[in-house]
């Protein structure tokens, strides 16, 4: 956790004293490139630095440059540059070693030599924000012309870490107003909003470890504290990670400049579709805008939707770590989603009449009992109210199980997962 | 956010708090934690997420400062002079005391997995640096006296003595300081810039007050659902002699024979050039003129099992490196343990309670001569 490091405090403390002294829009642009460096040399060497940088020059200049072919070639760039960091040695010891152990072996022996040391800090966020910006340019966005400006979008450093991810369209006009002119009050709710994730922090730590004495108890307990140790489980994410994401946004409201949101109370969803409106919203944006939609989105029917999803989902899941089980957590969450759609696809057949829908198409039960007892009775809005706490209840359920597979190796979690059934 | 309070009122409210907070910490002391003083013991350590600061040592010592002329005798090192396996009611610095009489003041600083170049030296340099007859009672392995500062689990507290001034001046050792501090892991650079902040902002001072006293705010896993306890509601855990009858000696026999082979040295080794350099630059000469290093020496549970000749070459290694430690300006470096019997033990290492009163008789002598040389007593 970088911002909870000494080292940082002294780096936020010089960077922020630079600054709020320096009131030249174009000098604080350059105080925020040199913070981005400093904070990825520092934290991640030069294996980070140079990565980052490279690939932010091929991005820029295949935006300037334009052409179909030169921006998709970029694209490739980046995703390859992630793959090959990221996944090289999942994909070779994890997948083919298993597989085809003599192949994977051999494979392995001619790889190992050629694999990074170590993975550049946050490439999973830029690059994927490098991906953004190139796609958004062929489909025709006007791309970024200064080089500042990109290297500022590329290398600032509140969302570095650990997101959330950016959109340049909407970063620019940020950054353009925070460099002129940061308030007294973005300062005050920047302080506020970092508070707030401290607190967070605080929480989800005292939480880890008590998950992790918990964990090598977890069959010896009863029913009751394996469930209470999935609810723990859920609560230490969302703490953790939603803390992190208040930080780094409160750390750009402090420089004037706003960036998005990532989390919207996600555990009052009341199914996987609204999780996911919910959690990690700049991901889950990122993965509709370049991969749901491209593949086809909802647009080629029902069977190509699920598999849409479904495909969208594993490498989500993916995105999170270079592992079986995150892809597995994707495609449980892919099926969930699925699952509400088709439910969501059965009510449209109902033929109601959907103007009479409150618009909260994640709800789906609720949305039934709407669409079945129009207009709305007070026995209809009592069911209704039913309704969506089971709806909620199965969702907490659904994403709590979701986290098993998230945190521990597949067979443990879906050991896990029985007991939360079985005594 | 929904509630965004005006920004002056916002920012000078943050800035007295935290001003509030930090000169709270720089007054509240541990008193009461001074007071029922016998060591840091489990739960006032780092083991169950509680550091303890240069200034909570600081109190400790001053406590014992009494309107009398009084010899400090300064007790550091790692378990086994912290005295793991006997009570506190038993330990053997309480027999020490007792030995050496009211003209003595024994103070047991010694940590788990410690070393005498973490609390037990800050307690007796800031004691000469104040000017008081001070006796360091040091516990060192076979071949290492000091811990490497860039690993020890006590780093934070040297490097808030350092930069509390309560160590003595000495270059070489600021030197290290210094670059471990800009240079050293990634930990070690943390320990050193978060004591840095902390001697002027007493945060972890504060904590540690209220830690101590009312509340602790971080779960552990050896307190498990007592975390949240002040740890003054904690007795110290050490065990009674019966309730060692069936705990000693547990041990893998090979592996705890691997260590005690593992730390045999021919005089000739090139190592002891790089441990006597690294205790030469972690110990003031100041300081180690008024040390008596005491050499740990394992139970003769193995270190019997050993061949005559591997036994010979284990005993005059703890005789070299006292040796060498003279050489070197300790005023004294002594082998006590060496007629200590397997009773005397309850592990490979830890003494049991009849090897702390054995350890108490021999060197209380010494401590009086020394005091005597150094012209503490008349």
């Amino acid at each position: 956790m970088i911002f909870l490091t000494y080292e940082f405090v002294g780096f936020a403390l010089v960077f922020f004293s630079l600054y709020y002294l320096i009131h030249n829009p174009t000098l604080r642009m350059a105080i925020l490139v040199i913070g981005g460096l400093v904070f990825q040399f520092h934290y991640g060497g030069w294996v980070s630095v140079v990565p980052v940088l490279v690939l932010a020059g091929v991005t820029f200049l295949a935006g300037r440059i334009g052409g179909r072919r030169m921006v998709t070639g970029a694209i490739a760039v980046c995703v390859f540059t992630l793959v090959f960091y990221k996944y090289t040695a999942f994909i070779v010891i994890d997948s083919i070693g298993t597989l085809l152990p003599d192949f994977g072996s051999a494979l392995r022996n001619t790889v190992q030599p050629a694999l990074p040391a170590a993975i550049p800090l946050g490439i999973s966020f830029f690059t994927f924000e490098f991906v953004h910006y190139l796609t958004d340019v062929r489909r025709g966005d006007r791309p970024i012309t200064r080089l500042r400006e990109f290297l500022t979008f590329a290398l600032f450093w509140p969302t570095m870490v650990a997101g959330p991810i950016k959109r340049y369209q909407q970063f620019l006009p940020a950054l353009h107003e925070g460099l002129a002119r940061p308030t007294a009050q973005d300062a005050t709710i920047g302080l506020m909003r970092i508070a707030i994730g401290l607190a967070k922090k605080w929480a989800a730590d005292n939480l880890t470890g008590w998950i992790d004495y918990i964990e090598p108890q977890f069959l010896l307990q009863d029913r009751t504290w394996r469930w209470v140790f999935v609810g723990a489980l859920a609560a230490r994410i969302l703490l953790d990670f939603s803390g992190y994401s208040d930080m780094a946004i409160g750390f750009a409201r402090m420089m004037g400049i706003a960036v998005p949101e990532n989390f919207n109370w996600p555990y009052l969803a009341r199914s996987p579709i609204e999780f996911w409106q919910r959690w990690h919203i700049s991901l889950s944006l990122w993965i509709r805008d370049y991969i749901y939609i491209p593949l086809g989105g909802s647009r080629l029917g029902l069977p190509r939707r699920v598999v849409n999803a479904l495909t969208a989902m594993v490498l989500c899941g993916l995105w999170h770590g270079a592992a079986w089980n995150f892809a597995v957590w994707g495609l449980y969450h892919g099926g969930g989603l699925a699952l509400a759609a088709l439910m969501q696809g059965g009510i449209s057949r109902l033929r109601i009449d959907r103007t009479k829908l409150v618009p909260q198409p994640a709800s789906v039960g609720a949305a039934a009992v709407r669409a079945v007892l129009t207009p709305p009775s007070l026995h209809a809005r009592l069911l209704t109210a039913v309704i969506d706490i089971v709806c909620w209840a199965g969702t907490m359920v659904f994403v709590g199980i979701g986290w098993l597979l998230f945190f521990y190796p597949l067979e443990k979690a879906a050991h896990m997962t029985v007991r939360l059934f079985i005594q | 956010m929904r509630f965004t309070p005006a920004p002056l009122p916002f920012v000078t409210g943050l800035l007295l708090g935290l001003l509030t907070l930090s000169w709270l910490g720089s007054v509240v002391e541990s008193t009461r934690l001074a007071e029922s003083f016998v060591r840091f013991h489990m739960w006032l350590n780092v083991e169950s997420g509680y550091f303890p600061t240069a200034r909570q040592i600081r109190a400790v010592v001053k406590r014992r400062i009494g309107p009398e002329p009084t010899v400090h005798v300064i007790v550091g090192g790692s378990s086994v002079e912290h005295g793991v396996g006997q009570h506190e009611s038993l330990i053997w610095t309480r027999f020490l005391q007792e030995h050496l009489g009211p003209e003595f003041r024994v103070t047991n600083l010694a940590q788990r997995a410690g070393s005498s170049t973490d609390f037990g030296n800050i307690g007796a340099e800031l004691l000469l640096h104040e000017g008081r007859p001070v006796i360091y009672v040091a516990g060192s392995n076979m071949t290492t006296f000091s811990m490497d500062i860039r690993y020890s689990f006590y780093r934070h507290a040297m490097f808030d003595a350092w930069h509390r001034g309560y160590l003595l001046p000495w270059p070489p050792r600021d030197q290290l300081m210094r670059d471990v501090a800009w240079r050293g892991p990634s930990a070690a650079r943390g320990a050193a810039l978060g004591s840095l902040l902390d001697a002027y902002l007493n945060f972890n001072d504060l904590w540690n007050f209220v830690g101590y006293e009312y509340a602790n705010s971080n779960w552990n896993r050896l307190l498990a659902e007592r975390s949240f306890d002040s740890r003054a509601s904690f007795p110290d855990p050490d065990y009674m002699p019966e309730q060692y009858a069936n705990l000693r000696y547990l041990s893998d026999m090979t592996q705890a024979m691997k260590i005690v082979k593992d730390q045999i040295l021919s005089p000739t080794d090139p190592r002891w050039q790089r441990t006597l350099a690294s205790t030469e630059q972690m110990t003031p000469p100041r300081l180690r003129a008024v040390t008596l290093a005491m050499i740990d020496l394992d139970s003769p549970y193995y270190v019997d099992r050993l061949d005559p000749i591997e036994r010979e070459a284990f005993v005059a290694t703890a005789y070299e490196h006292a040796r060498r430690l003279r050489e070197i300006g300790f005023r004294r470096a002594e082998v006590p343990a060496i007629d200590f019997t397997t009773d005397d033990y309850i592990d490979r290492t830890h003494l049991s309670v009849s090897g702390g009163q054995k350890l108490a008789a021999k060197i209380a002598p010494i401590v009086r001569t020394m005091a005597t040389e150094l012209g503490y007593l008349q």
